[in-house]
Order: structure tokens, then C-alpha cells, then sequence
């Protein structure tokens, strides 16, 4: 509302109808297995914060509305998440030369954003509470969370297989690397007389995603399953920034039932907001890796993966006959797994430049680089 | 003025870090909820001051042993997290308002929230003043030099850019934050000029803060998205406004000595700074230098300034295709790729089932590679053509992959 830009329709698409355009985005979350388990999961969480909702206002109980707030703010995180699977299959055009592919990142990054917030959110929450302990009644908020707590965990499950199972012959098992931390704390959620939230928050654990995904687009055999391999690798990033969010939820619940426990059998009332800034610390920590591969990809950093890799390279190349040496190297990943190259050579004014192109480009082929843009500058004589 | 600009950050971050102290002290010791949870608001603007300042601070970093581009980004980075947090943030407080309408309370202490929310809006009125100057310079879009060469002119403006995105992330959130103000000292007068007794149920005047709250946000979420809409559109590769792709592509096969322009990217590095590369498919060396002059001229034009471009040699005896030589060698590697390849590229053809059957190893010579490159893409039509034909073919065949790709 405030005049801070400029309106630009250079970007807008053609006008469709709606209904079409509608119908063409259900047509395309329905056709891949990731967008369409997260479709039907945000259907379910939505459904479920509804009845909450529905049931808090028929009961009057504020702790349960609040807390099926809370329920919608977690279903904006699979939204984000949902869009940009669609979003990142959307044909390149003239204005997006590259594709919308970067929408996963962006989203995995916005969910990671989304989780920090939150966990400053309970964190603020505890210490309120440290300060001024509210009367807690938690009778119905208990049962409720148990539901959220069995939702979140038909959440893990799906999206533990779900976006990870292929057949290939590569072997890795995949859903491993992200549990191995074990799951500390819990996520806090309490009810309390005007606030009651109960959040699930779970802090994940670290897990070292990056590097040990090549699994699946080494060695596809056919075209077929080259297709539903492409789609599984590109949605890594949002699967995991869903991921955590449904495990930090899933705690969250856990917290909520122990918390009310030990405060019914052993009216530990400071067991309350201690949990609440346990978690938050937890969540803040599990997300940080997924930030920094975010921020990392958003900042065209020299992909990780291939650290070690690329000094051999340029050695390599700079060995090649008529090389006088490699300038400018940029390296960045477009989206998981893409990573594209600029690379000048300075060669001889004689140099054979075709075969030292083909040459180059078998070099960095073969350290997993396929987009490469090799600029050669002939020496003056 | 630009090495003024973390000034002003710094002055506003420690201003409102000790605003924050003395409210949550002041608020623990006078006992008021209000007090802390506003205090918390605080926090919030502190975080999107600290955020600001990082971003600021980190993108004059120009070279990385890592991060080969430098941190030019960070600042579109930091604008975006800037907007998904008060994003986050107007959710939270619609959702507390929805529930205050639901349940209205009465505000306890309308003077000493009067005088808290005052000085917070005196806090927050600095700040936008301090910050306002970043949008009042009008719509800077460097379209390009022009070729009158005003370069000096374009050097000035391109920084402000990226850091322009940056300060209006962090001046939407003090906008909020000064808006919330507004509304508590709005509702705190009410309460203080009409007072309403502890046993009077709520009336008209409970309700006065939690509609004037859902106001808000939807301002301040109508001034946030065109924000979070141009930061997704830099970090989404988008071609700079401003530089239409087709024009150029037109310009470019217009050039002598070229035959054929496939894979342009353009993108936005940050702040003005364009980034391009492409392949363009010569017939030989020297016409290839030649050409190169003229092509960076053109994008100099455009104001794209680094440019690198892939030199693609024709066979004139055997190719005539104007394919791509070097997507990648294997079909296979296409889900890797940046992009799908052209729609006439016939896969199927017996010289790919060829190519499959044996894997290209590192061949010593040019002949052994060119032939392997043949089989791969079938050209059109096998004849051999003259020059002039082929720089006819080479423009319909640009504009059909193109347009295929689209």
C-alpha cells in the first residue's frame, strides 16, 4: 500500500482462466508422489485445525483455539512447501531463463525461517511464563494433543519413505542420516488460562544431508525411472524443511503430555517453561544446517561437494597443452544436485581451442559439473 | 553517504537495544504484562536491525575463498528473511487479535501502557525517519549503459540496489512496529479518557484495539509482499527487468561470424550487477575473436557487464546442425541439467543408440570427438550446405529452439 515499488507486468503470465489454472495446478500436484503426500498431509493438518478450532469455540475454551492457530501457522509451512514443489516444474521461459528449479530452496529456506521464528516465539513464551506462572488447566488440551500427536507421526512416516523410496542399484538407504541424533527435548506446548498453546516443536538433529544424496541420479538406466528421480532429487531441500517442522511438532505434543503428567502427579510447576526454552534452543540448533545450505545455495558459494574436487580440475586443465593458465573460475549450484560452471582459459595464440574446449569439458564432466561455459582467450602474440 | 548507511543502523540498533532493556526492566519491576510483551516487540524490531546490519556488513566482502561471486547477496538475502519474519510475525499478532475480539479484555493500566506505547512510537518515529530515504529516491532500474556512456553515473546508482532492498526490510518492520504503537496509544486513550469500571462488562471500547490491530497487518502485509516478490525474483535467476531476452538474442545472431546462439542465462548477481553466459557456435578462430568483441559490446549495451561466452566451432565440411555440442554427452545426465533441451532434439535417432553403446572415453585428437559429437545430434538434414545457406538455417533454427523451449 505504500509506494516502495514500481508495478513491473514483465513477468506476469498470460491470463488463463482460473478454473483452468486451477485445475492444471491440481493435475500437477497429483502427479508427483512428493507434492501429492504433502497435498493430502496439509489436507489432513488443515482438517484437523478446523475441528479443533470448531470444537474450541463450541466449548469455549481459548487454549484450544489458540492452539489450533498455531495448527494453521505450521500448515503455511507445508503450503510454502507444496507451492514450490509445483512451482520448481514450471517450464523455463524468456523471463526465467533458468527455470523456476530454485523455488525448493527458497522454500526449504523460508521453512527454516519459519522454525527460528517459532522457536524465539516459545522461547519469549517461556520466559513469560518463568515470570509470572499462569494457572494451568490442561484437561482437554491433553487428549487434543495426543490427536496432534498421532497426526504428526503419520507425518514422519510418510515423509520418511514417501519421498525417499527408489530402486536403484546405488544402495544407499536413504531415511537414515536424519534420525540418527535421537530426539532430546520436546516441544513445549501448554496450556495455560489465556494462552494455551501447545506447539509442537521439534528440534531435529544434525544431520549431514549434503553430501550423502548421490544416490539416486548416478545411474538411472532407463528413462523412466531417470524421470522420477529427477522429481525426488530436486524436492530434497523441501522435504527436509517439512520434515522438520512435523518433527518438531511431533514433540511438541510429546511435551505437552509429559508436561501435563508431571505437572498433574508431581506438580512440577517449573517443569513448564524450562521445557518450552529447552526447545527452543533445540529447534534453533537443528535448523542451522538446513539455513546455512539455504544461504549457502542463495549466495552462490562454491558447492560443497565439490571443494576438494575442483582444485584437481584446475590443475588438470592448466596442464593441458597450449594452456597458459585458468582465470575466474565461478562455481554455484542451481538447485540440489545441478551445479553450473564459468571457467576462462588464457591459451596460446595457436592453441587448438576446439580440442582444448572438448578437453576441459570431459575434465570437469567427470568431477560431476555438466553445465559448463568455458570462455577461451587467445594470448597476444 | 554509502559508508553512512551502517551508521544509521548501528544508531537505530542501539537506541532500540536499550529501549528494549529499560522496558523489560521497568515492566518486571512494575509488575505489567503489557510492559513485557511489548518489550518483545522490540526484540523483534532488535532482530530485524541485527539481520539488517549482517547483511549490510557481510556483502562488502568481495572475494571468498569459498564464495567465488563474493557476499554480494547476502543483502537480498537478508531483505527476504527480514520479510519472512514479519511475516511470521503479523500472523502471530493477527492471530491475538482474533482472539482478543473473541474474548475482549479490558487494559488494566491505561496510563502507564499511554506512556510506554508513546515513547515506543518516538523510538519507532526516529527510526523511520532515519530509514525513509531509502524509497524517496525513486524507481532506480539501471536498464543499461547508455551508449552515450554514462558510466560514472550508473556506478553511483547500481550500489544502492541491493542495500535499498536490505534498509526497506528492516524499515517495514519498524513501519509495524510503529503502526502497533499508534494503535496501543489509540486504544490506552480510549481506556484513559472514558475508564471503565472492574465490574462493567466490556463494551464497544474493548473491541477498539483488536479491529484497529487486524487493520494493521493487512497493511503491513500488502507493503511486505511486493518486497518478498522482488528479493524471489533476483534469488530465482529472473532476467533483470529491463533486459528483454528476445531483443538480444535478435541482436546477437545479427552478429558477423556467428552461426548460432543457444544456452543464454542472464541473471541478477545483486544490486545491478548482471551476470550472463552463452554459447555461440563460430566456424573458426579467428572469426570467433572477431565476433567476441562484438558481442560483448552489445552486452555492454545491455549492461550486462561480465559476460562469458562458450566458442562453439563448426565443421563446415560435415555439420550443418545448429545444436548444442555441449549440453552433456550422455542422455542420461539430463535430470542434472539446468534445463530441458530443445524439443527437436531427436534422442532416438540410431546415432544416439550408438553413442550409448559405446561411452565416449578421453579421445587424443579433434576427429574422434567431433564424430562422436555428430552421431549424438542428427542434424536436420545431412546435405552440405554453403555459407550462406547455413547462416539462413542458423537464424530459423535459433528462433525454433527457442521456441521450443519455451
Amino acid at each position: 500500500m505504500l509506494p516502495l515499488s514500481i508495478k513491473d507486468d514483465e513477468y506476469k503470465p498470460p491470463r488463463l482462466n482460473l478454473l483452468r489454472k486451477v485445475s492444471g495446478w491440481f493435475r500437477s500436484i497429483l502427479s508427483d508422489s512428493t507434492s501429492r503426500n504433502l497435498f493430502f498431509f496439509l489436507l489432513l493438518n488443515l482438517s484437523f485445525a478446523f475441528v479443533e478450532l470448531l470444537y474450541g469455540i463450541w466449548s469455549n475454551s481459548l487454549g484450544l483455539i489458540s492452539d489450533s492457530f498455531h495448527m494453521f501457522f505450521d500448515c503455511t509451512a507445508l503450503l510454502a512447501g507444496l507451492a514450490a514443489s509445483v512451482i520448481s516444474r514450471w517450464r523455463s521461459n524468456d523471463t526465467f531463463s533458468y527455470g523456476y528449479v530454485r523455488a525448493e530452496v527458497l522454500a526449504g529456506f523460508v521453512n527454516g525461517l519459519f522454525l527460528i521464528f517459532t522457536a524465539f516465539f516459545i522461547f519469549s513464551e517461556g520466559i513469560e511464563r518463568a515470570l509470572e506462572p499462569p494457572d494451568v488447566h490442561h484437561d482437554r488440551l491433553l487428549s487434543i494433543s495426543v490427536l496432534g500427536f498421532l497426526v504428526n507421526l503419520v507425518g514422519i512416516f510418510v515423509f520418511k519413505h514417501g519421498g525417499h523410496g527408489h530402486s536403484h542399484d546405488g544402495g544407499h538407504g536413504h531415511s537414515h542420516s536424519l534420525f540418527n541424533g535421537g530426539i532430546p527435548g520436546l516441544n513445549h506446548g501448554h496450556s495455560h488460562g489465556e494462552h494455551g498453546h501447545s506447539h509442537g516443536h521439534r528440534p531435529l538433529h544434525s544431520h549431514d544431508h549434503g553430501h550423502g544424496h548421490s544416490h539416486s541420479q548416478e545411474h538411472c538406466h532407463d528413462d523412466h525411472q531417470c524421470d522420477t528421480l529427477q522429481a525426488k532429487g530436486s524436492n530434497k531441500q523441501i522435504l527436509e524443511g517439512v520434515f522438520l517442522h512435523i518433527v518438531a511438532d511431533t514433540l511438541g505434543s510429546i511435551g505437552v503430555i509429559i508436561s501435563a503428567l508431571l505437572m498433574q502427579n508431581y506438580g512440577l510447576m517449573i517443569a513448564d517453561p524450562i521445557c518450552s526454552m529447552l526447545i527452543s534452543f533445540l529447534i534453533g540448533i537443528s535448523v542451522v544446517p538446513l539455513l546455512k545450505q539455504s544461504i549457502g545455495i542463495l549466495m552462490q558459494r562454491t558447492p560443497p561437494s565439490l571443494d576438494h574436487v575442483l582444485p584437481q580440475c584446475y590443475q588438470r586443465v592448466q596442464h593441458l597443452q597450449g594452456v597458459y593458465s585458468l582465470i575466474d573460475p565461478h562455481f554455484w549450484t542451481l538447485c540440489s544436485e545441478v551445479y553450473i560452471g564459468t571457467v576462462k582459459l588464457l591459451v596460446a595464440p595457436d592453441a587448438d581451442a576446439r580440442w582444448i574446449l572438448s578437453q576441459t569439458h570431459s575434465i570437469f564432466t567427470q568431477a560431476g559439473i555438466r553445465q559448463l561455459y568455458v570462455q577461451i582467450d587467445f594470448a597476444a602474440l | 553517504m554509502a559508508r553512512c548507511k551502517n551508521c544509521r543502523l548501528i544508531f537505530m540498533l542501539v537506541i532500540t537495544g536499550g529501549f528494549f532493556v529499560v522496558e523489560l526492566v521497568s515492566g518486571h519491576i512494575g509488575n505489567s504484562i503489557a510492559l513485557v510483551s511489548d518489550s518483545f516487540n522490540m526484540l523483534s524490531d532488535l532482530i530485524s536491525l541485527i539481520i539488517g546490519l549482517t547483511a549490510a556488513k557481510v556483502s562488502q566482502i568481495r572475494r571468498h575463498r569459498r564464495s567465488t561471486y563474493g557476499f554480494a547477496r547476502a543483502e537480498v538475502v537478508g531483505a527476504l528473511a527480514n520479510a519472512v519474519f514479519l511475516t511470521a510475525l503479523t500472523f502471530t499478532i493477527f492471530t491475538e487479535a482474533v482472539i482478543r475480539l473473541l474474548r475482549p479484555q479490558r487494559i488494566d493500566d491505561p496510563e502507564l501502557v499511554l506512556i510506554v506505547g508513546a515513547m515506543g512510537l518516538g523510538v519507532n518515529i526516529i527510526g523511520l525517519i532515519l530509514f525513509q530515504d531509502c524509497c524517496s529516491k525513486g524507481k532506480i532500474r539501471p536498464t543499461g549503459c547508455l551508449a552515450t556512456g554514462v558510466e560514472e553515473q550508473m556506478e553511483n546508482k547500481q550500489p544502492t540496489t541491493a542495500s535499498e532492498l536490505n534498509i526497506r526490510g528492516v524499515l517495514l518492520q519498524v513501519m509495524g512496529d510503529a503502526l502497533g504503537s499508534v494503535v496501543v496509544v489509540v486504544a490506552a486513550t480510549v481506556f484513559y479518557v472514558l475508564p471503565l469500571d472492574e465490574d462493567e462488562p466490556c463494551d464497544w471500547k474493548c473491541y477498539v484495539d483488536p479491529s484497529l490491530t487486524i487493520i494493521i497487518v493487512v497493511i503491513v502485509l500488502s507493503s511486505v509482499f511486493p518486497l518478498v516478490k522482488e528479493t524471489t525474483f533476483i534469488l530465482l535467476h529472473m532476467v533483470p527487468s529491463g533486459i528483454k531476452l528476445h531483443d538480444l538474442d535478435a541482436k546477437l545472431c545479427a552478429v558477423d561470424g556467428v552461426h548460432g546462439v543457444h544456452e543464454l542465462h542472464i541473471w541478477e548477481l545483486a544490486g545491478g550487477k548482471n551476470i550472463a553466459s552463452l554459447h555461440v557456435k563460430c566456424l573458426d578462430a579467428p572469426s570467433y575473436k572477431t565476433a567476441a568483441l562484438q558481442i560483448r559490446e552489445i552486452f555492454h549495451n545491455a549492461g550486462i557487464h561480465s559476460v562469458t561466452i562458450q566458442a562453439e566451432f563448426l565443421d563446415r565440411a560435415t555439420d550443418s546442425t545448429v545444436m548444442c555440442s555441449f549440453p552433456c554427452i550422455l542422455r542420461e545426465c539430463e535430470n542434472k541439467m539446468c534445463c530441458d533441451p530443445p524439443k527437436d532434439h531427436n534422442f532416438e535417432a540410431e546415432g544416439y543408440n550408438e553413442m550409448r553403446n559405446n561411452p565416449p572415453g578421453t579421445p587424443s585428437n579433434n576427429a574422434e570427438k567431433d564424430n562422436a559429437e555428430l552421431s549424438i545430434f542428427p542434424s536436420y538434414n545431412t546435405t552440405v550446405k554453403d555459407v550462406e545457406e547455413e547462416r539462413k538455417e542458423a537464424t530459423n533454427g535459433l528462433l525454433h529452439s527457442h521456441s521450443a523451449s519455451l
